[in-house]
C-alpha cells in the first residue's frame, strides 16, 4: 500500500487541510536547509553578520513548529485520519521536530563561527577546519535529499539516505580522532579544537535528523517503521 | 500525481476475487466458506470465506449495499425470511452446518441473536421483553428462575440500576439507548452464543453509544460478536479483527490496528479515508 493517493478525498476541505500541512512542512524544512547553509558560510567566509542572522532566524523555525502542531492537533480532532493520511500526519508530526532541531544545531555551528572568528585571538590552524567543511558538505547533502524524499514520498531515496547515513558516522568518528591529534600535538589548539568538536558534533547531528525524516517517509509509504535498525 | 484507472467489471471479478488478509481465526467458533448469496437474479454476495474466533468481536465495514448485512444475516439464517433468497456454499457454527435441511431454526436464532439498527423492543413491559424468549424456550421452569434470568440479562446489558424499579413500565417508554439495551437483555437471556449486530448506534446520541460500545467490550468475554458498522472510529473503537466488503466481496480482513493504519488493499484505504466515490 502506498501512500501516493491519486483521489481526492470526498470532503474536499480535508484535501485542501493535508496540502496545507505539507506546504507547511516543506517550507520548515526549506528554512531549516538555508540556516544551514548560512551557518557554514558564516564559518567559512568569517561573515559575522550572516552568524548572527542564523541566530535571530532560530526563532522563525520554532513559530512554524508550534503552528504546525496546532494544525495537525487540530486535523486529528476533526477528520480522525486513518491508513495513509494517518501515517502522512504522523510524519509531519514527527518531522517538524526533526527540523526545529536542525535549526537550533545550524545556531549552534552559527554561534561557534562567532567564537572562533569573532574575537581578537587570531585564526585557527585551517586545517582544524577541515573536517567542518567536510561535515558540512555531507550534513547539507543528506537533508536536501530528506527533505526532497519527503516532498515527493519517495520510498527508495530515503532507503539510500538511510544506507549513506554509515558514511556520515563513519566521517564523524574519523574527525574526531584528527581533532585529538591536534591537540595533542599543540596545546595552544585546545580552545579552537574544542569548538571544532562542537561544531561537527552538531554537523552529526544534521545528519542524524535527516536519517530520521527519511525513516518517517518509508513509515509514510510503507507503513513499516524502520528506525533503531541497521542498514 | 497519475490518475487512477477505471476499473472494468470483468478486470473487477478477477482482481478482487481473492480476499486480503488471514480469514481463518485460531479460536473460531464460526466458519464460513464460499457463501454466496443471491436475491432472485441478483448475485448479492460472492463467494465469501471467513471465520468469526469465540470472544472476539468483528467489525463489518463497507459502502450502503456492499452486502454485509446481507452476510451477517445468513449466520442466524434470518435471510430464509426473504422470498426468492438463496445461499450457498457452508456456514458451520461450533461444528454444525446451519444450513443443513434438519437443523431447526428457532433454537439457531436463539443461539445467534440479533440487535437491529433501530431499537424494537415488545410492546410489553420491560420485565416481560427479557422474560420472553427464556419462556417460549423453556429455559427456566419457576418463576424465581425467570426473575433470575431477567435481572442477570438486564445487569450485563448494562440497564439494571436504571431499570429495577420500573420493571412494569412499557418497554417502549425507556430512551432510545435504554431501548437499545433492552434488545440486547433480551437477546443475551436466551444464552445466545453469538451476537449479531447491524448498525446498532446508528440511531442513538453519542452518550448512549458510549454506553453500548462500552457494553459490547464487556460482552465480548461471554460472546462472539459481528457488528455491521457505517462508523469507521466505532468499527476501530470495538473491534478486534475487521473485514472490509464491497459490491458483495470480503476484499480485506485482519486485525482491527492494521486495517485502519496500513490497510494492504487499496480499496479499503480508499474507503478508509474517504476517498471511495
Amino acid at each position: 500500500m502506498t501512500t501516493i493517493q491519486s483521489e481526492r478525498h470526498i470532503v474536499k476541505r480535508f484535501d485542501g487541510e493535508l496540502s496545507r500541512l505539507h506546504s507547511r512542512i516543506v517550507e520548515m524544512g526549506e528554512l531549516a536547509l538555508a540556516q544551514l547553509k548560512d551557518a557554514l558560510r558564516a564559518l567559512e567566509e568569517k561573515d559575522m553578520a550572516l552568524a548572527r542572522k542564523v541566530g535571530r532566524c532560530e526563532s522563525e523555525l520554532d513559530h512554524l513548529e508550534v503552528e504546525t502542531d496546532a494544525a495537525i492537533v487540530e486535523l486529528i480532532a476533526r477528520r480522525c485520519p486513518l491508513g495513509g493520511d494517518l501515517r502522512m500526519i504522523m510524519a509531519v508530526s514527527k518531522g517538524v521536530t526533526d527540523l526545529e532541531r536542525i535549526g537550533d544545531e545550524a545556531a549552534k555551528v552559527a554561534n561557534i563561527a562567532l567564537q572562533i572568528h569573532g574575537n581578537d585571538a587570531g585564526d585557527p590552524n585551517e586545517h582544524l577546519l577541515r573536517d567542518v567543511h567536510v561535515m558540512g558538505q555531507m550534513a547539507v547533502d543528506a537533508l536536501e535529499k530528506a527533505l526532497k524524499a519527503f516532498d515527493r514520498s519517495d520510498e527508495a531515496a530515503a532507503r539510500e539516505i538511510i544506507v549513506h547515513h554509515r558514511a556520515f558516522e563513519d566521517e564523524f568518528e574519523a574527525s574526531l580522532r584528527r581533532l585529538m591529534t591536534y591537540i595533542m600535538e599543540d596545546s595552544r589548539n585546545i580552545g579552537f579544537a574544542i569548538n571544532t568538536v562542537l561544531a561537527v558534533k552538531a554537523l552529526e547531528r544534521v545528519g542524524a535528523h535527516a536519517q530520521n525524516l527519511a525513516e518517517y517517509v518509508i513509515f509514510q509509504v510503507k507503513g513499516k517503521d524502520v528506525r533503531h535498525q541497521s542498514p | 500525481m497519475k490518475p487512477r484507472e477505471r476499473i472494468s467489471e470483468a478486470s473487477f471479478n478477477r482482481e478482487y476475487a481473492q480476499t486480503v488478509g488471514e480469514i481463518t481465526s485460531p479460536n473460531s467458533r464460526i466458519v464460513c466458506r464460499n457463501v454466496n448469496v443471491y436475491y432472485g437474479e441478483k448475485h448479492a454476495i460472492q463467494d465469501i470465506s471467513l471465520d468469526i474466533g469465540r470472544n472476539e468481536v468483528i467489525a463489518l465495514i463497507g459502502p450502503s449495499g456492499c452486502g454485509k448485512s446481507t452476510f451477517i444475516r445468513c449466520l442466524n439464517r434470518m435471510n430464509d425470511t426473504i422470498p426468492g433468497c438463496r445461499v450457498t456454499g457452508q456456514i458451520v457454527l461450533d461444528g454444525q452446518d446451519i444450513y443443513d435441511g434438519s437443523l431447526d431454526v428457532v433454537p439457531l436464532r436463539a443461539q445467534v441473536g440479533m440487535v437491529f439498527q433501530k431499537p424494537n423492543p415488545f410492546p410489553k413491559s420491560i420485565f416481560e421483553n427479557v422474560a420472553y424468549g427464556p419462556r417460549i424456550h423453556g429455559l427456566v421452569s419457576t418463576k424465581a428462575e425467570l426473575e433470575d434470568v431477567v435481572e442477570t440479562s438486564l445487569r450485563r446489558a448494562g440497564l439494571w440500576e436504571e431499570v429495577k424499579d420500573y420493571l412494569h413500565q412499557p418497554g417502549t417508554s425507556l430512551s432510545g439507548g435504554q431501548q437499545q439495551r433492552l434488545c440486547i437483555a433480551r437477546a443475551i437471556a436466551v444464552n445466545p452464543e453469538v451476537i449479531l449486530m447491524d448498525e446498532p448506534c446508528s440511531a442513538l446520541d453519542p452518550i448512549a453509544t458510549a454506553k453500548i460500545e462500552q457494553l459490547i467490550d464487556e460482552l465480548r468475554s461471554h460472546y462472539t460478536i459481528a457488528i455491521v458498522t457505517h462508523s469507521m472510529q466505532q468499527a476501530a473503537r470495538v473491534s478486534q479483527r475487521t473485514a472490509y466488503f464491497h459490491l458483495g466481496r470480503l476484499i480485506e480482513v485482519g486485525e482491527t490496528a492494521q486495517i485502519f493504519t496500513n490497510p494492504r488493499h487499496q480499496l479499503t484505504e480508499d474507503y478508509i479515508t474517504g476517498r471511495f466515490g
